[in-house]
């Protein structure tokens, strides 16, 4: 029986794109579009991988994560996070800590404060992220690299 | 026995002695006689008021007692067998309580029938008050000359021709001059352009006092002083103008550290857009090439529904390419409003019903409300409903990122009105409303909450356009129950902006 794999992604272009690299990829693929309906397809679909859209509106896509790493029942289902947050990444593996003037400075301190207590935590290691453009040979390698064929 | 005619003279002096006897007694000086071994003879009452000795007590004493060092005396004395007579020769005397108090002496001597030496008639007048005036004085003009030598300021007063005639310390300081290079040389030659002095004392005469202009002095080594220049006139004792002093600030780096911030903030701008300009396109990139996967697989697989798909959003990511493209040429574009008489009713009317099918697909109400009278409006109906729809695709997203109770119903309401000469357009939902944080940087570039939907550009744009009208924009937002914009713009188009009315 295939592995399933559930896209959780505010962006319908990223979770139809990422469904077809799943299918051709021997994979089950199935989505949701926030985090709430994320947790829903969860518990209905009990996947063997998730991967998660970071910036997400309603519930943030590391919120979700330290939820279900915190709940015994989902905590050993590996995450792969979709994001272009690999600068933050490095940044904390390198023990930096500037501060971000842009724009998104908000939205991306909370990420990276959550990403550090994640990473203090020993849930985040560098190799869960993959960045946007998602190149579908690189996902398709990510994800079996996770969870295997 | 004497002679007739002597006891004539004599009859005739006696009212004459008596006369200088009462002038003796009743001036306000000092005067004391002493014989020629300086031994007392009279006192007069101004001698007793001022020293507050009795006669009695100090006729028959050395006048020297008197004196606070008897040596001042001998000196006058000196003085007076040198030149016959001593003239406002200035001493100290002691009162019987032991003050001090400062006189002007004027001794002369006191001579017989035959001219010998009998005595000596001092007269001093008390100037014990004006000497403590002129003490303070002296001590006013020392504490205001250090005042103006020490000032860190640039201090210089010149002649009505414009010579400098006091240069201080600071002044040297700042500029590397020494006084003795510059007094007596024209003022004009110490600023960058002398045009600017001009133009200070131009103001001067108008408005008799120049406060915090700002203007560029040329130090010694060629080196630009940033001043601003305090300049008021010199007058003399009837009023009359005599020059000019002026107190110069020295702001050169504060200037400097100016020009670092603007500079800095320019940087930090363009990083800024930089940032927003490639998260934007790598979310477009991501579409793009997401589709042409979908596209490519339908081929393999002659799957034209998914080949469909594919393109479907390829062209997507193309036209938020050309949405950004748009976006960011409208952000940088200097507006100028078109005016025209725009009927707002019919502006509002008309947004509302080019996006009336969108919200009703995500079950929003969205309507209009017209204001009951309103003239026609002077304003751009192009960049007006621009500004108007973009406020309400943001309320309509706003609806659709909230979780609505089942009372509640989505709705979206765009309103006008006329208050007071002034068109104020609103536009409120009940959708998912904004933090505090969030409704900070609505307006700055590249600022945005829609993830990968949004250029971050839109209420950009939007308040550039209210700002061209010569209006403002404003938003009152609370999360989870709404958010309201105001958009005021004045009828009355001589209250535009420059950026307006130079169109």
């Amino acid at each position: 029986m295939a592995k399933r794999v559930l896209v959780i992604d505010d962006e319908p272009n990223t979770v139809k794109y990422l469904s077809v690299v799943l299918t051709e990829s021997g994979y089950e693929a199935a989505s949701a579009c926030d985090g709430k309906e994320g947790l829903e397809k969860i518990e209905e679909t009990k996947p063997d991988l998730i991967v998660l859209d970071v910036m997400m509106p309603k519930k943030t896509g590391l919120t979700l994560f330290k939820q279900l790493k915190k709940d015994d029942q989902y905590k050993d289902i590996p995450i792969l996070m979709l994001t272009g947050m690999t600068q933050v990444i490095e940044e904390l593996e390198e023990h930096k800590d500037e501060t971000f003037e842009h724009p998104y400075d908000n939205l991306r301190e909370r990420v990276k404060k959550a990403i550090k207590e994640l990473r203090d935590e020993g849930l985040v290691r560098p190799d869960m992220f993959v960045d946007k453009p998602v190149d579908p040979e690189v996902f398709a390698a990510k994800v079996q690299e996770l969870i295997g064929s | 026995m004497f002679p007739r005619k002597l006891q004539i003279e004599a009859q005739d002096m006696k009212p004459r002695i008596e006369y200088l006897e009462g002038i003796i007694e009743n001036t306000a000086d000092i005067v004391i006689i002493a014989n020629a071994m300086g031994i007392i003879e009279t006192f007069n009452r101004g001698g007793e008021e001022l020293l507050g000795y009795r006669r009695e007590e100090v006729i028959g004493t050395h006048i020297e007692n008197l004196y606070l060092d008897p040596r001042d005396r001998r000196a006058a004395v000196v003085r007076l067998e040198e030149t016959g007579t001593v003239k406002n020769f200035e001493t100290r005397v002691l009162t019987k309580d032991g003050q001090v108090r400062n006189i002007l002496l004027t001794l002369s001597y006191m001579r017989d029938h035959e001219g010998a030496i009998i005595g000596t008639i001092g007269i001093s007048k008390d100037i014990t008050q004006e000497k403590i005036l002129q003490d303070e004085l002296r001590g006013a003009k020392e504490y205001l000359e250090g005042v103006i030598e020490y000032s860190a300021d640039i201090i210089i007063a010149v002649d009505s021709e414009g010579l400098i005639e006091m240069f201080n310390r600071g002044a040297e300081e700042a500029l590397g001059y020494g006084r003795e290079e510059v007094i007596g040389t024209h003022v004009e030659t110490l600023y960058l352009d002398p045009r600017e002095r001009h133009a200070a004392t131009a103001r001067l005469e108008v408005t008799d006092d120049v406060k915090n202009y700002e203007t560029r002095l040329l130090a010694k080594d060629g080196q630009v002083r940033n001043v601003l220049l305090t300049l008021s006139h010199r007058r003399d004792d009837e009023g009359a103008i005599i020059g000019t002093i002026g107190i110069s600030k020295d702001i050169t780096q504060e200037k400097q550290l100016e020009r670092e911030l603007i500079q800095s903030q320019k940087f930090a701008a363009i990083g800024q857009a930089v940032t927003g300009i490639q998260h934007a396109i790598k979310n477009m990139l991501n579409s793009l090439k997401g589709g042409a996967y979908v596209a490519h697989v339908g081929m393999a697989k002659e799957n034209l529904e998914q080949v469909d798909e594919g393109w479907a959003m390829v062209e997507e990511g193309i036209e938020r390419i050309t949405r950004l493209s748009r976006n960011m040429l409208n952000f940088s574009r200097e507006w100028k409003p078109d005016l025209e008489d725009v009927d707002l009713n019919g502006l509002i009317a008309s947004v509302c019903e080019l996006n009336r099918q969108t919200a009703a697909d995500q079950g929003i109400v969205l309507r209009a409300e017209a204001a009951d009278s309103l003239p026609p409006v002077p304003c751009d109906s192009k960049l007006i409903h621009m500004a108007v729809t973009d406020l309400v695709v943001n309320a309509i997203d706003a609806c659709t990122s909230k979780d609505y109770p089942p009372d509640e119903t989505p709705e979206v309401v765009l309103s006008c009105a006329e208050n007071d000469g002034c068109l104020l357009i609103e536009n409120r939902d009940n959708g998912c409303g904004m933090t505090e944080a969030v409704r900070k940087n609505i307006f700055a570039p590249f600022f945005s909450t829609k993830m990968t939907q949004g250029t971050g550009l839109g209420l950009a744009v939007t308040s550039r356009i209210i700002d061209s009208h010569g209006g403002r924009i404003s938003v009152e937002s609370e999360p989870d129950r709404g958010t309201m914009f105001r958009i005021h713009i004045p009828r009355n188009p001589s209250t535009f902006s420059k950026e307006a009315s130079d169109g």
